[in-house]
């Protein structure tokens, strides 16, 4: 489980997010969700250690451990991933070379690794030709995103955190990667927490809970219905 | 197999600053006069040219003032340096047959080794000379000619007249002044006509010994239609004391030839590296420096091509990675002053630990440049506050219908991109390490696989040390 107690944290000498509480179980499916500046990115941000973000109350508890403290990889390594909204262009460097430094030999031989890359790649529908290119280097907002989800599932972590994975991406692309990621959960007990702002790619996921996010609180929890009612209603009520 | 892959699987640990007893079986008296310059003349027993031609060069050199711009040379102590040196009588073409001092040496730097795995000659010279030598039988059959400088003026005199200091004479400069007069050593490489040497040439150069100058000299000539790749490595341990390694290098490549010149520096940062490297392309022929510069105290390079016939080409690769005290002042010259020529330079530096990296540019157009198209891109990466880079470019335009470009950037490693790595699982120096390898891949990617391998590992070494 992974734990989010009393969490209150600044960013740029502003107190951004406050008192939060929050459990994130393993095998469960948990929807983001809250106007653009309510906090959404900053949470996860901190879950995964960005050094922007200031914990000045709170804890986070991963699996019992508490890793408040521990810096961005030590994190990745008890296994959280996070894909950002915006995932950077990384000049001379291939997704493969990012993984093969990421993943110890012990884990997977490079052999296993390349082979792996392209099933994974296969599944996603990406050209061959990204895996040599440069990681995001002119890719479009979908290649980019599939890019992440590729990484999540080579990466294989305990907590998956997807920030706005369905943004910049067309219905095709949508419906692979939500449909990739079912059945990259189905009978595990792995947890995925997902940043939107639409019902679309819950649609295709079973959602355990969504939670909504007003100015750096948790302004409301409840099942997957909540989703659609707010892509018809809005936030405000 | 990706080349990333190769790395991580291959487990590199050598580490080249080692050094070893001093050997000698001649040597000069420490410092420089006529005399000395004579005594090495005499130690090669010389033919009258060569002694004049030193004698003349030593007089130019005495009459050169130091570069006036650029790095600071002011430690240079000409009377502090041991001008030749020679470690062994005799030349192996075995290792088998060195000093175990010597062999041990290249055993550890892996020349054996690659000489078995993908290179068609290998040259090793060790202070003042070369003291191995080995060419592919094929080679040799075919008339191409692989030697050490000064057996190539005792047995190919004559073509080694007709070209010998023509691109760089002696009044060049200072450092080139210096090398004239005392330069012992480097590599002669005739390929005759069509000839392509597939496997590429190789010479390591070895500095071991403390307050020392190492002045080798290198003559390349690619005849009409044929290719050639020659490669340098150069090592050396770290002292306190000055070193001094001033080459000449020139180059000449016929019609219609292809000649690439790949450099690996790695000399300790107690060496001041101050070499005259020129090229000339004849028509259509192309000439690529890669040049790759890691180690040394400071270095003053800008390796040149001097576009002589229509439609040459030529181009300059070059990465600086400059650490702490450490100036690394490389660039490139292109002399356009044939129509059609075109030429590409990429400069890649990085400074860290308060590390200068400098790049030093010259595009000249003469009148008889018609239709010149030249394109330089220029970045630097900056991966502390510490450490500086600076850009001088400098264009010559005689001819208005030359195109030239040119573009700059500067990056630095910042948090975002950090954490973008780190969140992957990668250390901060892993992170650190692949930024930079990433931002010098368009040049890693064009020397061989198992030198890229190599400065992989250095940089590695090198962030690691600087995080600390």
């Amino acid at each position: 489980m992974l734990s989010i107690k009393n969490l209150t944290v600044s960013a740029e000498e502003k107190e951004i997010l406050h008192d939060i509480t929050l459990d994130f179980n393993k095998g469960k499916v948990y929807a983001i969700m809250g106007i653009n500046g309510s906090g959404k990115s900053s949470l996860v941000k901190t879950i995964m250690g960005n050094p922007i973000m200031h914990v000045n109350k709170g804890s986070l508890i991963c699996d019992n451990v508490d890793i408040t403290k521990l810096p961005t990889n030590k994190r990745a390594q008890k296994g959280i991933f996070l894909s950002p909204q915006s995932p950077i262009a990384i000049p001379g460097v291939t997704v493969q070379q990012l993984l093969r430094t990421a993943i110890s030999r012990d884990t997977m031989t490079s052999k296993a690794l390349t082979q792996k890359i392209k099933e994974v790649a296969n599944q996603l529908k990406i050209p061959k030709e990204l895996l040599s290119r440069s990681l995001n280097h002119n890719f479009s907002g979908g290649e980019r995103k599939k890019m992440e989800v590729l990484q999540a599932a080579i990466l294989n972590p305990q907590y998956v955190i997807l920030d706005e994975i369905d943004t910049g991406v067309d219905v095709d692309a949508l419906k692979i990667i939500a449909n990739f990621l079912k059945a990259f959960i189905a009978n595990t007990t792995k947890t995925l927490i997902l940043i939107t702002h639409y019902n679309r790619i819950l649609s295709y996921l079973p959602v355990d809970e969504v939670i909504v996010m007003k100015d750096g609180t948790i302004a409301q929890k409840g099942n997957a219905s909540l989703a659609k009612i707010i892509e018809s209603e809005g936030y405000q009520k | 197999m990706t080349k990333n892959t190769v790395t991580n699987d291959l487990n590199f640990n050598r580490n080249h600053d080692f050094a070893m007893p001093e050997i000698t079986t001649s040597k000069v008296k420490r410092g420089i006069n006529s005399k000395i310059v004579q005594s090495i003349s005499n130690y090669k027993k010389e033919s009258k040219w060569m002694q004049d031609f030193r004698q003349q060069s030593y007089t130019t050199f005495q009459k050169l003032p130091m570069p006036t711009w650029g790095p600071n040379l002011s430690k240079i102590d000409f009377n502090d340096i041991t001008y030749f040196l020679r470690a062994t009588d005799k030349q192996g073409t075995s290792w088998e047959d060195l000093p175990d001092e010597i062999k041990e040496t290249y055993d550890r730097i892996g020349v054996p080794e690659h000489e078995k795995e993908w290179l068609g000659g290998v040259s090793a010279q060790y202070e003042s000379e070369v003291v191995y030598e080995s060419i592919e039988k094929e080679l040799n059959d075919l008339g191409v000619i692989f030697c050490d400088m000064d057996t190539a003026v005792r047995e190919h005199t004559e073509l080694v007249k007709k070209y010998f200091s023509k691109l760089i004479p002696p009044t060049d400069n200072k450092f080139a002044a210096l090398n004239s007069a005392v330069w012992s050593g480097g590599s002669f490489i005739y390929v005759p006509k069509g000839v392509h040497v597939k496997l590429p040439l190789q010479a390591y150069f070895r500095i071991n010994a403390e307050r020392f100058g190492q002045f080798e000299r290198t003559l390349i000539i690619a005849d009409e239609g044929s290719s050639v790749h020659y490669i340098e490595g150069c090592t050396a341990p770290s002292y306190s004391t000055q070193s001094l390694h001033a080459a000449v290098v020139e180059i000449f490549v016929l019609k219609n030839a292809k000649l690439r010149y790949t450099t690996i520096q790695n000399w300790s940062t107690n060496i001041y590296n101050l070499v005259t490297k020129r090229a000339r392309a004849d028509e259509s022929a192309v000439m690529e420096w890669v040049d790759c510069n890691i180690g040394s105290g400071v270095t003053m390079k800008y390796p040149a091509v001097i576009l002589a016939g229509d439609g040459a080409r030529g181009s300059v690769l070059s990465m600086a990675l400059a650490g702490k005290n450490q100036t690394l002042d490389t660039g490139a010259k292109m002399i356009h002053a044939a129509p059609n020529t075109t030429s590409n330079i990429v400069s890649k530096s990085i400074s860290m630990n308060g590390g200068i990296s400098n790049y030093r540019g010259l595009i000249k157009t003469t009148q008889s440049a018609k239709n010149a198209k030249s394109y330089t891109q220029c970045d630097a990466m900056l991966l502390d506050n510490n450490s500086k880079s600076n850009t001088y470019p400098t264009m010559d335009t005689q001819e208005i219908s030359a195109t030239i470009s040119h573009e700059a950037s500067i990056e630095s490693i910042d948090d975002e991109k950090l954490f973008y790595f780190m969140s992957r699982g990668l250390t901060e120096t892993q992170a650190r390490s692949m930024m930079v390898n990433g931002f010098i891949d368009e040049i890693t990617k064009e020397i061989p696989l198992e030198y890229s391998v190599e400065l992989y590992r250095l940089i590695n070494m090198e962030m690691e040390n600087s995080i600390g």
